[in-house]
């Protein structure tokens, strides 16, 4: 887990969201403007927070389903008593999906449509 | 690009399944796993990575590597850029009616296909609800995003 939280990914995704210089990467970061008029032409005390700027950009669907889920599964692995049947086909079900996600999209739609439709047909 | 049990068994089944009868229900088969997965609709999945595979790590890559782990794990999928991907020829995949109808669809089915069959089969088959919204549901698909997002 550390290595997926190291400092410099942490500096470099916020320089992006919060317009600041960053010295980790050649990347420039992202200009944020106002919807209506530019932060740079707004006296300094009506210019919106980098916080704000943040919350500005979040897509909160997204972040809901990626911390809901975890989240009841983590409070599952806490509270229910697992059933071997039902693990079972947890199992099974999660091949599905990476079939679907992982052989499905990339090999058919992506990547290798030219290979499989010429040896569907 | 992708690794494991998965990569085996989907080369497997891709280039043992070459009949033309069954390309349709093996589309659909590998269509509504996608919608289980609950990570975009095959249209917008497949026309991000073509972007992805033609411009990495440059501004119109979605998940540009220079962006750092964090924005290619999980970064660009929460927070709005102003970089945007890339144009990649999609023209087969406009035409390609089942695509479509999945993408028209998809925030019905990845509910019904990601979460609500997980919690039914187990519920009605060993009636283990709790189990089923808890592992069969949200342990695999925490799993599910956790592991493609590295490998993919």
């Amino acid at each position: 887990m550390l290595a997926i939280l190291n400092a410099p990914d942490i500096i470099v995704l916020l320089s992006y969201v919060l317009d600041t210089p960053c010295s980790t990467s050649d990347y420039k970061p992202l200009q944020v403007s106002l919807p209506l008029c530019p932060s740079s032409a707004l006296p300094p005390f009506l210019r919106m927070s980098s916080t704000l700027q943040l919350i500005q950009r979040i897509r909160w669907f997204n972040l809901a389903v990626l911390t809901i889920t975890p989240a009841i599964a983590a409070y599952g692995v806490c509270v229910v008593k697992a059933q071997r049947d039902t693990v079972a086909f947890a199992i099974a079900y999660y091949v599905f999906s990476m079939l679907g996600k992982n052989h499905g999209y990339p090999k058919i739609y992506s990547a290798n449509n030219y290979y499989y439709r010429s040896h569907s047909r | 690009m992708c690794s494991g049990l998965s990569h085996f068994i989907g080369y497997h089944r891709l280039w043992s399944h070459r009949s033309y009868n069954a390309t349709i229900p093996l589309q659909v088969f590998l269509l509504a796993a996608g919608a289980s997965a609950v990570q975009g609709s095959g249209y917008w999945w497949a026309r991000s990575h073509r972007s992805h595979h033609r411009y990495t790590d440059t501004d119109l890559d979605p998940y540009n590597g220079k962006r750092g782990l964090l924005y290619t794990h999980i970064g660009w999928m929460i927070i709005k850029s102003d970089k945007h991907s890339g144009p990649s020829d999609v023209s087969d995949l406009k035409k390609d009616r089942l695509v479509q109808w999945q993408h028209r669809h998809y925030f019905p089915l990845s509910l019904f296909f990601g979460y609500a069959l997980p919690v039914l089969v187990p519920g009605l088959l060993f009636d283990d609800w709790w189990g089923g919204v808890c592992f069969s549901a949200a342990f695999r698909l925490a799993l599910a995003h956790q592991v493609s997002r590295f490998f993919c």
